[in-house]
């Protein structure tokens, strides 16, 4: 039994994936995956996993390669050519059946250049060692943010109102928080100088379910800030790749361009702190009901459409519903400036 | 791995401070340890309700809550969750938010823990020790299978015992193991290090170790004899499978000063390879029919 087929039989078993959710048992199938950063990858070749499938990725004269045996290997045998297209400064590749590798299906990320990396100091990798959906559930319940990197974005517990909404499509989640009357954190005191000591905070996430990809972006009112895309592409059960891009170029503050980026694996190291530990906590245990609170909403509806999406592959749909083109743009959810 | 409801020693009272939770595997299993606002032990499963992070890794709270690291969830002794972050005054936490609670005895230095959860069906143990002048305490992690340690604490106990200044000659028991119901008995002659390890013959032995363990191996009582047989040292020490090829190690002893000093008896850090070649599997061999899988049954 190969790794779809025993994913397949495991998720027969699943009734309810809120009763039983069981992150890493699913393979979602025929999305792009922006697995490296272009100067990363003009480095090659390079391997980066999907799914436990390892790619072999390279420039050529001819464009880009993706493989599955690096090109100097002389074992015999067939090689799989992948779909791959380069993008925003990543590059992506398919997994799935490569007929279905339609380019327009890679997201819209409008704070990003399409053709163009971010620089050196904008951009990056971290990994969390765990499942990809724990990452983007940890993504989507912001409420972590209080107690895991308050040090970086202030404490909400004794804020005037929170509220989250949310929205979606079949293929994607988006989170809106809204906190009035948030503690300014040590990081926007001492670099910053902010010297307010409340702010109003609106925090956005927008995840794609199939590939992990995630858009995340706040406004203060007391300070600016940056969006961020992430790609938690899911190398392994146990392992996630996050490459990440900020989108500089949405604030002018210079000193804030080079600081927040430099901030990515202090935060990427608190998440690491619960999620790697979280991940047994889940693969290794008798299936149990986790308790959750309005907060989790999102997170929730994360839950449901991925059960629907998993239910859909198994029947053997791996289409993309229209309302995953017609709800493309988020730079108008996001409220940033697009750039071209 | 024993899977009765049980008693199992998971700490000494000196390990869990009141200002922070400890984590402790136990077959298998990964418990919570934290002290609330009484200063009363408590032991909760170390996964929150709510995405099952580690509340090992929280915080305990001025009232004596333990706080998940991850979103701030709040559990008291029995589990129960007591305060969600952020929901608001008209907001109630169901009562049905919960984590498994499980009983905490903290007697004689020693933490127990009721596998069964809350409502314990047997009595604590006993782990009581003969009082004396001087006591000590120790826990260590040891890179060994728990059966093996055992099998070697039987059969080879100066590969894992340390005494002040002394050594047991392996190879010289006191007569044949004596087995009943609840443990086994077998006694050591002891000599003084540089004597037991010289191979020298040794006609009249100076000191004798006397191994009480009981059936599962979890609980052993240590006893160092001169030759009129009066007690000078005694450990209890606690042994437990943690996770793979991992045996944690804890005891506390008394005893009275010799010419020799207090003759502590406690657990080398590690074990000598050399030593487990030397030893015969005579004990453990001898025992292995015997051993319960389960805890039951204290010394007499």
């Amino acid at each position: 039994m190969n790794v779809l087929e025993q994913a397949a039989a495991r998720t027969q078993a699943i009734t309810s994936p809120s009763a039983d959710w069981r992150p890493g048992d699913f393979i979602l199938r025929d999305a792009w995956f922006p697995v490296a950063h272009v100067p990363d990858a003009r480095r090659g070749p390079i391997m980066r996993m999907v799914h436990s499938t390892p790619y072999y990725i390279w420039l050529g004269d001819d464009g880009w390669h993706a493989e599955s045996r690096h090109p100097s290997d002389p074992t015999a045998g067939p090689v799989t050519v992948h779909a791959v297209h380069e993008l925003y400064g990543h590059v992506w590749v398919w997994y799935g059946d490569s007929h279905n590798a339609d380019p327009t299906l890679i997201p819209e990320i409008p704070f990003l250049w399409r053709n163009r990396s971010q620089p050196a100091h904008a951009r990056g990798v971290n990994f969390f060692h765990c499942t990809y959906e724990l990452v983007l559930e940890n993504i989507l319940d912001l409420t972590h943010i209080d107690f895991v990197h308050s040090s970086m974005t202030g404490a909400a517990e004794h804020a005037e109102e929170d509220a989250i909404t949310f929205q979606s499509t079949s293929e994607t989640v988006t989170m809106i928080r809204t906190v009035k009357g948030r503690l300014t954190s040590r990081f926007q005191r001492e670099v910053l100088g902010v010297e307010e000591k409340l702010q109003d905070q609106t925090v956005f996430t927008h995840i794609f379910i199939r590939s992990g990809v995630c858009f995340l972006h706040s406004h203060y009112s007391t300070a600016p800030s940056i969006p961020l895309m992430q790609s938690n592409t899911p190398e392994s059960r146990t392992l996630t790749r996050a490459n990440f891009a900020f989108g500089i170029e949405q604030t002018d503050n210079m000193q804030f361009r080079h600081a927040w980026p430099a901030t990515a694996p202090i935060i990427a190291g608190q998440d690491e702190f619960v999620l790697n530990p979280q991940n047994p906590r889940y693969y290794n245990r008798p299936p149990r009901r986790d308790c959750s609170t309005r907060f989790d909403a999102a997170g929730l509806h994360y839950r449901k459409l991925h059960g629907e999406l998993v239910a859909r592959q198994e029947a053997g749909d791996m289409s993309y519903r229209n309302d995953y083109r017609e709800g493309a743009d988020v730079a108008s959810v996001l409220k940033i400036k697009r750039l071209d | 791995m024993s899977k009765e409801n049980q008693w199992q020693v998971i700490g000494l009272s000196e390990s869990l401070p009141a200002d922070k939770p400890v984590g402790v595997h136990c077959d298998g299993v990964e418990y919570v340890l934290f002290r609330d606002a009484h200063g009363v032990p408590r032991a909760l499963e170390d996964a929150c309700a709510h995405r099952r992070a580690p509340l090992s890794l929280g915080c305990i709270t001025n009232t004596g809550l333990i706080e998940c690291p991850y979103h701030g969830w709040r559990y008291d002794g029995s589990g129960a969750c007591k305060v969600i972050p952020n929901l608001s005054a008209d907001e109630k936490v169901p009562r049905s938010y919960r984590v498994t609670g499980y009983a905490v005895h903290e007697q004689d230095g020693f933490l127990q823990l009721w596998t069964g959860g809350l409502e314990p069906t047997a009595p604590p143990l006993s782990l009581a020790m003969s009082p004396m002048a001087a006591e000590w305490f120790g826990e260590r992690l040891i890179a060994y299978p728990f059966r093996e340690f055992i099998d070697l604490l039987l059969d080879a106990p100066g590969a894992i015992l340390d005494i002040n200044g002394l050594a047991s000659r392996d190879d010289h028991r006191f007569g044949d193991p004596i087995l009943d119901a609840k443990s086994i008995c077998v006694e050591y002659g002891v000599a003084s290090r540089a004597t037991a390890r010289s191979g020298r013959v040794i006609s009249d032995f100076p000191y004798s170790l006397v191994l009480n363990v009981r059936r599962d191996g979890r609980q052993s009582k240590l006893q160092l004899l001169d030759n009129s047989r009066k007690l000078l040292s005694e450990t209890m020490l606690i042994a437990r499978p943690v996770e793979r090829a991992l045996t944690a190690v804890k005891w506390r002893g008394t005893g009275t000063a010799t010419q020799r000093g207090l003759l502590r008896i406690t657990a080398r850090d590690r074990i000598d390879p050399h030593a487990v070649m030397k030893a015969k599997d005579y004990c453990s061999r001898l025992c292995s029919a015997s051993f319960a899988p389960t805890g039951e049954g204290e010394f007499a």
